[in-house]
């Protein structure tokens, strides 16, 4: 039982840094989100075999993510542009040293996308939270897909600056 | 915005080519600096994601000893972990109920406002929208329904969003656009009637009076009555909502004309092509709709457009319409189309821009509902002219609207004067 609870908060600690690995990896939010769910069931069926002594929960996770990762890739490869072996292993590394920021970005992230409103905060919303493509969108707001695409890249762009400031970080940060 | 930047934004965005993915991945590999930012930016566009996901109200599952709260839909890994874990919770030696509070859910999410006011207090742009009564006095209020049905105010309206599927509007002007997957979208009127969407872009306008119009723009809705009357309305349709039962929109207008008003069909309707061609100017939409009756226009954009009206203009004549201006625009008005020594021949009714050549002596104050308004052209020109001009000026945005209906030229009664009596 100890074990479990000790699997449980140590799930619950990576899930984001993890989460974000595997974005990086795949690009997509949705097909993340899907593989997440993959890597959770593996680790969880195969937690009695995490050994502490020997790597962090962090890495265990990120070498189950890089199986599921590659099992999706031999599925999906077809029609999917994915990263090389060596890309990901870069990433691997990456993530070790970005794991830690993930949970301040996050909660910086949320502050500032509380401050955002008017149309640039109603298409973020439909873009991200309903899936809707440029085309959609401006067809919905009565307006072009530029101004759309101008709109949604302009509001990104402003989410990230109020995130560096809020964290601290220079413009090669982020 | 770099070239780099602009490709990573790309590869988030799911639009990147084989190219920009290899130029990516050398980027990535040259500089370790590069993959931890471009590792940052995957937990930037990710949190950004599950953060507007999560936004989606959800139940909250409360435990006596344990609080576990979810972190939203996005994570559905995270859920199914808790689920998995479940197993654990129960076996602890405090025994524990699962309590599920469902949270009230979001309908729609405001897109613009100009004054709106909601139950919970003023409402701001990229607000979600729970159930509730909203009020707007003034502008223009558009909301997006989670059914992607946008809802247009124009004005003042008082409107209930019930549900996403699913509004009632007490007073005032509201257009209705309706995608596919929203068919069966209801607007409900106070007094009970109901206004089904059978997939169509529609407008409805309940008046202060009581009676409702209800006009179809593309497409085709099912309108019930609380007599159970019942009308399916398509493109180009309207009907009015009286009591409980239909009637022809605009039947009732009263005037002193005995003359029939104007019919339009799109055939008589062309663009003005004055001296300056203002109809769509700068590029700017326009479009002219006639409805069933023959007796609506509505005019859309930067509109300017002419009627095939061939009359002769004595000091007596005068020009009498219904207008409506749900969208004010710059400049509203109508008259003849006189294109002659740099006047148009018009009349401004509705609007802040001045040309000087088109006269506001007959300017009215924009109320909601139909105004009728009756200009006497023949004290400001005489002759024979072949056309009517109507004009929805707004070459800035091109969104100003404006309709006409029961438009009639007719004469002047003459006054016999009273002869001079003695006592």
């Amino acid at each position: 039982m100890k074990r479990d609870a000790e699997f449980a908060a140590s799930w619950v600690s990576n899930q984001r840094a993890l989460s974000a690995y595997i974005m990086a990896a795949v690009g997509r939010f949705h097909d993340a989100e899907e593989i997440l769910q993959k890597v959770a069931v593996v680790a969880f069926t195969k937690r009695d075999q995490f050994d502490a002594e020997r790597s962090s929960f962090a890495t265990w996770a990120i070498g189950i993510a890089r199986l599921e990762i590659s099992r999706w890739r031999r599925e999906r490869g077809r029609d999917r542009l994915v990263f090389d072996d060596e890309t990901l292993e870069r990433l691997g590394a990456a993530h070790e040293i970005v794991a830690g920021e993930v949970a301040d970005l996050e909660e910086a992230l949320i502050g500032c996308l509380d401050k955002m409103q008017g149309r640039a905060r109603a298409m973020l919303e439909m873009r991200y939270r309903r899936s809707m493509r440029s085309a959609a969108i401006a067809k919905q707001l009565h307006t072009s897909q530029g101004v759309v695409d101008v709109t949604l890249s302009r509001a990104r762009a402003a989410l990230a600056r109020c995130v560096r400031a809020a964290v601290g970080w220079d413009e090669s940060a982020l | 915005m770099n070239a780099m930047d602009t490709i990573i934004e790309q590869y988030f965005d799911g639009d990147v080519s084989a190219a920009q993915m290899a130029e990516l991945s050398q980027w990535i590999q040259a500089d370790s600096a590069h993959a931890e930012r471009f590792m940052r930016t995957a937990a930037f566009y990710n949190s950004l994601q599950a953060r507007l996901l999560e936004q989606e109200p959800e139940a909250t599952i409360e435990r006596s000893t344990l609080r576990l709260r979810v972190m939203g839909s996005a994570f559905a890994a995270a859920a199914l972990i808790a689920m998995a874990l479940t197993a654990w919770f129960i076996l602890q030696p405090e025994p524990a109920t699962l309590e599920t509070k469902p949270a009230a859910r979001p309908v729609a999410t405001l897109v613009s406002t100009g004054d709106a006011i909601g139950e919970f207090g003023p409402l701001v742009s990229g607000q979600d929208l729970l159930p509730q009564m909203i009020q707007t006095n003034r502008g223009e209020t558009s909301f997006l329904l989670a059914s992607l049905t946008t809802v247009t105010l124009h004005g003042p309206v008082q409107m209930r969003l019930d549900s996403p599927m699913h509004v009632t509007l007490l007073s005032g002007i509201a257009t209705f656009r309706c995608p596919p997957e929203a068919r069966g979208f209801t607007v409900a009127l106070p007094d009970g009637s109901n206004i089904v969407d059978l997939g169509t872009e529609f407008c409805v306008d309940a008046n202060l009076d009581g009676s409702t119009e209800v006009w179809v723009y593309v497409g085709s809705t099912q309108v019930t009555t609380t007599a159970k009357e019942a009308s399916m309305l398509v493109a180009g349709e309207g009907v009015c909502i009286r009591d409980g039962r239909l009637a022809e929109p605009g039947a009732t207008g009263q005037t002193e004309a005995a003359v029939d008003p104007v019919v339009f069909t799109e055939q008589k309707i062309k663009p003005y092509v004055g001296g300056v061609h203002q109809d769509g100017q700068h590029g700017l939409p326009t479009s002219a709709q006639v409805f069933e009756d023959g007796r609506t226009l509505r005019l859309v954009g930067n509109a300017w457009k002419t009627v095939a009206y061939p009359y002769n203009v004595t000091p007596n004549t005068i020009i009498e319409a219904e207008v409506r201006v749900p969208r004010l625009g710059e400049l509203q008005g109508m008259g003849f189309d006189v294109s002659r020594g740099g006047n148009y021949g018009a009349f401004q009714i509705f609007g802040s821009e001045t040309i000087p050549s088109i006269s506001r002596e007959y300017l009215t104050g924009r109320k909601t509902g139909w105004m009728r308004v009756s200009v006497p052209v023949g004290k400001h020109y005489t002759g024979k002219f072949e056309r009517l001009l109507f004009m929805c000026d707004d070459d800035v945005a091109g969104e100003g609207e404006c309709w006409f209906r029961n438009v009639r030229v007719y004469e002047r009664p003459e006054i016999t004067p009273l002869k001079e009596t003695q006592e």
